[in-house]
């Protein structure tokens, strides 16, 4: 698929976007290629976050892949200050796990090829 | 919920348009409006209720409708709410510019594209619906350049084909330039394409230009048949809810607070109920719109109002589409346009493309985009000659990127996470 690695680089601008507006969090970002597939890890650090809202964030982010919708408006992903694009993040995603304990947020996210 | 429904849902309106149609008048009647539909121009704005009658009008619609879902449905694509959009916009604009000819080599020119990729043609199966835009482009060039039909009819299929295989690209690229702030983004990228051909064509001295040819007369029957299409919209909304309104009002709430920017699709972000419902408002809304103006339902009027409805599944409702309408009127009001007129009403109606301008920067600025829309929408359709149907889209493209970088600079950033 044409701009994979240019989209890999949008869904991290994206949810790294987010973090910094919302909680300015320290951050550590794992990029992992494995065959056939893309491994993101987040951990976020110092996260004020309750349980409702986290909820509310998995919710926007655990999508199944639109393929149909990603080719075109991938381009959209990490271009705002507020970053308001996680939907899309979810649509190029196959799968996101998310886990929040003692004030930190880890995220994986799964793209195959 | 059941995998199959949402399809049935989108095809149970040209359906309908299409039994209407042939009930409305004999065969014979409808092959001939058929007919004077595929041989018209069909530039801006050839309205097909004057061109061909209301039953081929009807049929036209009604056939383009199926043929777009059964598309979505053969390129194994989710109906979600862009799809929605997509078909919604199909059929609104089979009231006035696209047709069962001038589509086709558009579409076939996006699947091109996606062989060309090696892409499943499903991942350009959006832009290619909403890329019939440029639909007038071939029936144009078919019947008004005044060469030898078979010549004319080659040159037709391969500017048709050269639009629909260049605009997925081009369509995925423009959103940059508005950051999505501007719904109609194929109308914008159909607005690029359109005047690049017919720059080209006037050099060769083919010139187009934009038209009005409009009927007022079936806007009776039209007012009664919306009204409670929109009317059985909201009652779908609540049977399917299954009268549990407490999750329906929770829905609507989320898609209220839905700022619109692409990509806000409603069925994600409330529920398919809740983004029916909005669908069925946002018709009635449209409505009253054309009412209070005192504008008559025609084919582009139709257009605008099944524009707005589908997209009240991705990106509109009332509390951002509203602001942006009341700034057209506005503009209507101090400026030199009449604002009974059909292009008035339809700057209005298709206006709503900025309508993430005032759900992401509030009400003022809203306003201030339909005002400004309406000066450019009325100026930029000479670019394209009226070749590319979605004008608004274009117009909104430009007063978005012209708007939002000074909004967003005026703007104190603040946050509103989840």
């Amino acid at each position: 698929m044409k701009h994979e690695k240019k989209k890999i680089s949008k869904m991290v601008d994206e949810i790294l976007t987010y973090f910094l507006f919302h909680y300015n969090s320290p951050a550590e970002i794992k990029v992992t290629p494995k065959s056939g597939a893309y491994l993101l890890e987040f951990t976020f650090s110092k996260v004020e976050m309750d349980k409702k809202e986290f909820e509310k964030l998995k919710n926007r982010l655990v999508s199944k892949r639109v393929p149909e919708l990603e080719d075109y408006y991938w381009q959209l992903a990490g271009e705002l200050d507020d970053s308001d694009e996680l939907m899309l993040v979810a649509m190029m995603s196959d799968s996101v796990e998310m886990k929040q304990d003692a004030g930190q947020v880890k995220i994986k996210v799964t793209r195959k090829l | 919920m059941n995998e199959k429904l949402p399809f049935v849902f989108v095809i149970a309106f040209p359906v309908v348009l299409l039994v209407s149609g042939l009930m409305f008048e004999p065969l014979p009647v409808i092959g001939e409006g058929l007919l004077a539909i595929i041989a018209a121009p069909s530039v801006l704005l050839t309205d097909y209720l004057a061109v061909g009658g209301v039953g081929a009008t009807l049929v036209n619609a009604g056939i383009l409708g199926i043929a777009s879902v059964v598309l979505i449905y053969g390129c194994k694509a989710q109906i979600n709410g862009p799809f929605i959009a997509a078909v919604y916009t199909v059929v609104g604009f089979a009231f006035f510019g696209k047709n069962i000819y001038n589509v086709v080599p558009i579409l076939v020119g996006a699947w091109l594209y996606s062989v060309h990729q090696g892409v499943q043609y499903r991942n350009v199966l959006l832009i290619a619906l909403f890329g019939t835009t440029l639909g007038p482009l071939v029936s144009f060039l078919t019947v008004a350049t005044g060469l030898a039909p078979n010549v004319a009819i080659t040159i037709a299929i391969v500017f048709g084909l050269l639009a629909g295989f260049v605009l997925p690209p081009l369509a995925s690229h423009m959103l940059r330039f508005h950051d999505g702030y501007n719904i109609y983004n194929v109308g914008f990228t159909g607005g690029i394409t359109g005047a690049f051909f017919v720059a080209v064509f006037r050099s060769f001295d083919f010139e187009i230009g934009a038209t009005s040819v409009l009927t007022g007369e079936y806007h009776a029957f039209f007012m009664q048949f919306f009204v409670v299409m929109f009317l059985f919209l909201i009652a779908l909304s609540v049977f399917m809810s299954r009268l549990d309104y407490g999750a329906l009002f929770s829905a609507l709430r989320r898609i209220y607070a839905s700022g619109g920017r692409l990509v806000s699709d409603f069925v994600q972000i409330g529920n398919f109920s809740g983004a029916i419902m909005n669908m069925g408002v946002m018709g009635l809304a449209s409505i009253l719109f054309v009412i209070i103006l005192g504008g008559e339902l025609n084919g582009p009027v139709i257009g605008g109002i099944l524009t707005v409805v589908g997209f009240a599944a991705f990106g509109k409702h009332l509390f951002n589409c509203v602001p942006v309408m009341l700034g057209v009127v506005i503009a209507s009001l101090v400026t030199a346009w009449n604002t009974t007129t059909t292009p008035v009403v339809i700057a209005g109606l298709f206006g709503t493309t900025l309508a993430p301008v005032a759900g992401q920067y509030g009400v003022v600025a809203g306003i201030a985009a339909g005002f400004f829309h309406l000066s450019i929408v009325m100026n930029v359709g000479i670019l394209h000659g009226g070749v590319n149907l979605y004008n608004n889209g274009f117009a909104g493209g430009f007063v978005a990127s012209f708007l939002v970088p000074v909004l967003d600079a005026l703007r104190r950033p603040r946050s509103n996470r989840t």
